[in-house]
């Protein structure tokens, strides 16, 4: 979704006020931002506060806070909700908004920059850095860099870029160290191998990477089962009593997402107060959120407008009656699901111990699971996928696909298929007409080399060695099946026809004829 | 370690996981309860599967499978990559709780495979490489019993010289349903004979009619 990314940088000294002196923000100890002065002198992000004062003398030190920094933030909110109801906050000094609607009412996506950076500026006095792309998570890198990019040309902005803006440290070291110094390198890769190699992680890591949003469940109206609240007995107004109890809120709001599988990236906090207010607002999460990083932003939101003074723009006039938390956005979360197939855990990881064993013998593509796949042929309606790698949804079994061969379906399918000849009864070779009738009856099948030649190679065992080869007559047979396979695409067009014959032997089998071959395909054993 | 404390280890582990004699029997489909002995397969056995010069060993099998695969275990398939998956997906087997190893490699390989595949499912499905030595025949066969695994033996060429608890063996196989140039495959109806130790010494004769 087209995204738009508000940035006012050093917000935290913005907030309190230090902008124009050499300031940093400290947290444990660790420097977590700094001012444009203190850059200038060399103050640097995660130094240590020694470190620090060493380098510049003088410097302004103030501790983490963010309830603070999220108040003076609040009327920047308020300001840019007056354009658009849509905003979201991400952190202090970051919000974003879906960009299509306010454009098109503003005459454009550059209009609409200008009037927000107009809007920011009147109220916080900073020139705000905006920026839009196709994804939330690209508007949040353009707007560091203060671009509007393009439509459509997302994905090929944020190749350029280095590896490490994808976020998860480690994934980002393993990455470098593989070579893959930029997000095009890694995006370059396919998403099934990345998948197997790097989890959900890599797949989230990936997505982001080619300009998609993280996938998204539902979109808007959060279904009820996914919004928490409280009614409290009286109007509370004491900030830590409320701050509590919508600390619990969140963590019962990730407690009943957990078990379905799905983290939430979008929260809602809303409160009402005594007096009929009712305040609103939406956080946007840059990862999933944790339990953890839910009750921050909770936290955070409640004690940021119960404790803007009276008067204030948008801060309540009385105690809060009731809190209320809804998942706006959720996405599935990998890392916690039970067995995908709905079994006991222990199992599925009990396989997949045994099979990293085997492909550490035989490597990775030797072990895998079918899955069943729209087609014609016997052989082409299972798709063999490795273990751990995910297919793309394949063409679906349900759709008719003329020229199928109806069910039972053969049980043995040969990886290798032999040349064949099928004969009718005056020796002559069987062919199939333009429209579909054969040119004799099948009268003989010449098994010819079936059985001699070195079918399958080592290990192929197999049904391929059985029949003796030679001539069998037919007691029986069917069809035959046309199938005019991708006829549009003259590269991977096919012409096939498909033969069902029972010998005198017993055994039945399925034939094809292709470029005026005939092949030995199934046999029904 | 000496091997005492191994085997001690051994045994401790065993005794971890006690297994319910109820529990022991692996279910077959019922076009094949006659023809066991049990109406079942005891875990950890070894059963082999052959056909005398006749088709419908595939489909035998798969049958065998079929049942197991039913009841919600995992099964594997190695050393087949002709196997008609969606004949096995058709008769009920779950794609998703099969494993498939095409190509096990050479006869040590693969004996390390199958071994592994043991510790993973329930009923290993396994076309032993030719060239597969009569020891380590014996010795997979051991590994099936010690992980209460079945070892399902499909063996065309009368080739596999490990013991067997139950020797299935397909002595008639037909097909019916196909005319000349009309109608279609439709059933398939097949002679069984099942021998085997214990219970299973006199040999039972069945036929099995499967139709689509």
């Amino acid at each position: 979704m087209r995204t738009l990314v508000t940035w006012c940088p050093d917000w935290p000294l913005v907030a309190a006020g230090l902008d124009g002196v050499p300031a940093a923000v400290l947290r444990a100890n660790r420097v977590v931002a700094t001012s444009a002065p203190a850059r200038r002198e060399g103050v640097r992000l995660r130094q240590r506060r020694r470190e620090a004062e060493a380098i510049c003398p003088g410097i302004v030190i103030v501790p983490e806070d963010p309830v603070r920094d999220l108040r003076a933030f609040e009327p920047v909110v308020a300001a840019v909700g007056e354009l658009t109801p849509l905003v979201e906050l991400t952190r202090p000094g970051v919000c974003s908004l879906p960009v299509r609607g306010p454009a098109r009412y503003f005459g454009g996506e550059e209009a609409l920059a200008c009037r927000l950076r107009d809007v920011v500026g009147k109220v916080s006095r900073q020139r705000a850095r905006i920026g839009i792309a196709d994804s939330a998570f690209a508007a949040r890198l353009a707007a560091r860099h203060d671009l509007i990019v393009p439509a459509g040309e997302t994905a090929g902005w944020l190749a350029r870029l280095p590896v490490g803006v994808l976020g998860p440290p480690e994934l980002v070291e393993l990455l470098e160290r593989l070579g893959l110094h930029r997000v095009g390198d890694f995006t370059a890769l396919d998403e099934a191998t990345v998948g197997s190699r790097f989890g959900s992680e890599g797949v989230r890591a990936h997505r982001m990477g080619r300009g998609f949003d993280t996938e998204v469940l539902s979109l808007n109206d959060p279904p009820p089962d996914m919004t928490v609240s409280r009614e409290l007995e009286e109007p509370v107004d004491q900030v830590d009593v409320v701050a509590f109890l919508a600390a619990g809120l969140a963590e019962e709001l990730v407690g009943r997402l957990a078990p379905h599988g799905l983290a939430c990236t979008r929260l809602l906090v809303e409160a009402a107060t005594e007096h009929g207010e009712e305040l609103s607002r939406w956080w946007r999460a840059e990862q999933p959120f944790t339990q953890r990083a839910m009750v921050d932003r909770v936290r955070w939101q409640l004690e940021g407008w119960l404790s803007a003074g009276p008067g204030a723009p948008g801060a309540p006039t009385s105690g809060v009656m009731s809190i209320r938390l809804s998942a706006g956005e959720v996405i599935p979360e990998e890392g916690r699901q039970l067995g995908i197939f709905g079994e006991p855990a222990e199992v599925r990881q009990r396989v997949e111990r045994q099979v990293a064993r085997i492909q550490s013998l035989l490597g990775h593509e030797a072990v895998g699971t079918a899955v069943a796949v729209g087609a014609r042929g016997p052989a082409e309606q299972v798709c063999f996928v490795p273990f751990g790698e995910t297919r793309e949804e394949p063409a679906s079994v349900r759709h008719p696909w003329p020229g199928r061969l109806p069910s039972p379906a053969p049980a043995v399918v040969y990886p290798v298929r032999l040349s064949v000849a099928v004969l009718g009864a005056d020796g002559s070779e069987v062919g199939v007409t333009g429209r579909g009738r054969c040119t004799a009856e099948p009268a003989v099948v010449d098994l010819g080399g079936v059985g001699r030649a070195g079918n399958g190679g080592s290990g192929g065992g197999g049904g391929e060695r059985r029949h003796g080869g030679g001539r069998r007559s037919v007691v029986g047979w069917a069809g035959p099946w046309p199938a005019e396979e991708r006829w549009w695409d003259p590269h991977t067009a096919r012409r096939r026809a498909r033969l069902q014959v029972q010998l005198e032997d017993g055994s039945a089998h399925v034939l094809v004829l292709e470029g005026g071959r005939w092949r030995l395909e199934a046999t029904y054993d | 370690m000496c091997s005492y404390t191994l085997a001690m280890a051994a045994l401790a582990d065993l005794a971890l996981t006690p297994v319910l004699a109820s529990e022991r029997l692996l279910p077959v489909t019922a076009a094949l309860e006659a023809a066991l002995p049990q109406r079942g397969i005891q875990r950890g056995s070894t059963v082999l599967v052959t056909a005398e010069g006749v088709p419908g060993c595939t489909s035998l099998a798969l049958e065998l499978l079929v049942g197991i695969s039913m009841s919600g275990s995992w099964c594997a398939v190695a050393g087949y990559p002709g196997l008609g998956l969606v004949a096995a997906s058709e008769r009920g087997l779950e794609l998703s709780r099969l494993l498939l190893v095409p190509d096990p490699g050479d006869p040590e390989r693969c004996q390390r495979v199958v071994a592994a595949l043991f510790d993973a499912v329930d009923a290993v499905l396994l076309v032993p490489p030719r060239s597969i030595r009569p020891a380590d025949a014996r010795w997979l066969a051991v590994r099936a019993r010690d992980r209460h695994s079945v070892l399902m033996v499909l063996d065309r060429e009368m080739s596999w010289t490990g013991p067997a608890d139950l020797r299935c063996s397909v002595t008639a196989s037909s097909w019916s349903g196909l005319g000349k140039g009309y109608g279609l495959l439709r059933s398939h109806s097949m002679e069984i004979e099942v021998t085997g130790r214990g219970a299973a010494a006199r040999p039972r004769r069945v036929s099995v009619s499967l139709s689509a």
